[in-house]
């Protein structure tokens, strides 16, 4: 058989192909599924994005580690939670890219628009983020007499609480300087997070622990309506006077 | 293959940005003349989903605008775009691409295709920072290309390209609107003259023309004049009449007019031009800017 098809090729001349062009530019060729789109996305988000965050996480690592603290709870609460909101910002940062590059109109214009790209950048940044946190905890583990759940709700309020106030303002505020905002805000929250640790050591106390329960799912809460209210919003460009042309 | 917009309108708090826009659009390319302010781009981003109307809608055989189906067959060109500074042309196409639903593979050669057709493959692997407003506008062209869209939608896309680019950009767009709704807004209104099979122009949120070159022009064809007249003459004649142009000469003022009868004894009657329309209609529109 494949004799003959050899004998065959030699005796005719392939014939040339006619509209190949043409007929290639009418194919409708497959989209990629969402799914594939989600994978894409991991490659854009910037490197910056992973090397600060671990970088962040292997600082608080090396501090606990250097600083040998263990069995001293309110100073490892004092540095973790006073370097993770700046772990939010950097995702923030990556969250708001498309508005303070002015990509936005652009993006939306696209078979998997912004609201599209903003859930898989969200998810993508949420799932490193939970990764870390997990490192973080274990590397945490063992060096005070709290249990990782309630370490987990002292130093994980500030990074929500930064999450929640860059969130609002994402909402709220359309300028491109929004970054700036975020950047302040996550200033303000380690400070004053760094300031009643050391003068509110009675916040940490059993006594206070269903209060930091409350504040936590509160802010998870208010974290998920706000993410709800962002992704929603992206869907169409939003009336200012910038848009009367 | 049409697009149809029904009494389609924008309206935010008093202001009318679009007001009651019926159209429908086949092959072919469209320019959209307006003043700034005429409620050109508020259009323009209604018909690419990004702006909800308040009231109207638009569809793409029977698709709705807000659908994934219509974007997966639109390519948009806004007038004012950035780019993520630490991408390369190459990068920026191939990232777009993946937003456009093309698999990995396909859009590098999608990318590669366009940068060479938009004569940026030299540079490919430049950082788009570095780019000249012109490169970056033929980078927005390509980007809007990659999905080898059914409508195409391109807000001022000349702007920036200097005169040798804006002739290959106009024959590159003649190509496209073969087999595509072409819809382009520019101030250049030899561009629109060049390349546009119909003419749309919006004034104040309205359509108020819709037809070919020599349709619109009818407006004002056997009223457009030109004479050279002493100061005080051009000063009687610019309180009477539309003054399109105006210019300082050896032996007086050259001025070119709009005027139904002969203005002054040695006006010569022209050919009416698609400008001449243009300033006419918005010489009241410039004179408050």
């Amino acid at each position: 058989m494949n004799r003959i098809k050899k004998v065959l090729k030699k005796a005719y001349d392939i014939p040339l192909s006619k509209e190949k062009e043409a007929f290639l530019q009418r194919l409708n060729f497959p989209k990629s599924s969402y799914k594939d789109f989600f994978i894409y996305q991991i490659s854009y988000i910037q490197k910056r994005v992973w090397i600060l965050s671990t970088a962040l996480i292997g600082l608080i690592l090396m501090l606990l580690h250097f600083e040998n603290i263990t069995g001293d709870a309110l100073k490892i609460i004092w540095i973790t939670s006073s370097v993770l909101p700046f772990i939010a910002l950097v995702a923030i940062t990556e969250i708001s890219r498309s508005m303070s590059h002015n990509m936005a109109e652009i993006e939306m214009s696209c078979r998997y628009n912004l609201a599209d790209l903003m859930l898989a950048r969200i998810s993508i940044l949420a799932a490193f983020n939970f990764i870390l946190s997990n490192i973080l905890i274990l590397g945490i583990q063992g060096k005070t007499a709290y249990s990782p759940i309630r370490i987990s709700l002292y130093i994980f309020v500030p990074f929500l609480l930064t999450c929640l106030a860059s969130l609002i303002v994402l909402n709220y505020i359309k300028i491109k300087e929004t970054t700036y905002i975020c950047g302040g805000i996550s200033c303000f929250i380690s400070g004053i997070n760094a300031l009643i640790i050391g003068s509110n050591q009675i916040a940490y106390t059993d006594k206070f622990v269903g209060f930091w329960v409350i504040i936590f799912i509160a802010l998870m809460v208010g974290i998920i309506v706000e993410i709800i209210d962002f992704i929603r919003k992206l869907e169409e460009l939003h009336w200012n006077l910038q848009l009367t042309a | 293959m049409e697009l149809t917009i029904d009494r389609l309108t924008k309206q935010y708090q008093n202001k009318i940005a679009v007001d009651r826009v019926t159209l429908t659009l086949t092959n072919g390319v469209y320019g959209l003349l307006g003043a700034n302010g005429a409620g050109k781009t508020t259009l323009m981003r209604m018909l690419c989903g990004i702006l909800k109307p308040t009231s109207g809608e638009v569809k793409f055989d029977g698709i709705d605008v807000a659908s994934e189906n219509y974007r997966d067959v639109l390519g948009y060109l806004p007038q004012d775009f950035g780019y993520y500074p630490k991408f390369t042309a190459f990068e920026f196409l191939c990232y777009i691409a993946t937003l456009k639903g093309l698999p990995k593979e396909r859009a590098k050669e999608k990318s590669k295709e366009f940068l060479e057709l938009v004569s940026l493959s030299d540079v490919a692997q430049k950082k788009i920072k570095t780019f000249s407003g012109g490169m970056k506008q033929r980078l927005g062209i390509a980007q809007a290309m990659l999905n080898n869209p059914k409508i195409l939608i391109l807000d001022e896309p000349t702007a920036g390209l200097d005169p040798k680019e804006r002739v290959r950009f106009r024959n590159l767009i003649s190509q496209l609107g073969e087999e595509r709704i072409v819809l382009l807004s520019t101030h250049i209104v030899s561009d629109i003259e060049n390349i546009a099979r119909t003419i749309l122009v919006l004034k104040n949120g309205q359509l108020i023309h819709n037809g070919s070159l020599e349709q619109i022009i009818q407006v004002i064809e056997n009223k457009v004049w030109q004479c050279t007249v002493d100061r005080k003459m051009a000063n009687e004649l610019s309180k009477e009449y539309p003054i399109i142009n105006l210019r300082q000469e050896v032996d007086g003022i050259f001025l070119r007019l709009i005027s139904s009868e002969n203005p002054c004894k040695d006006a010569v009657r022209v050919t009416a031009t698609l400008e001449d329309l243009y300033l006419y209609y918005f010489s009241e529109v410039n004179k408050d800017e």
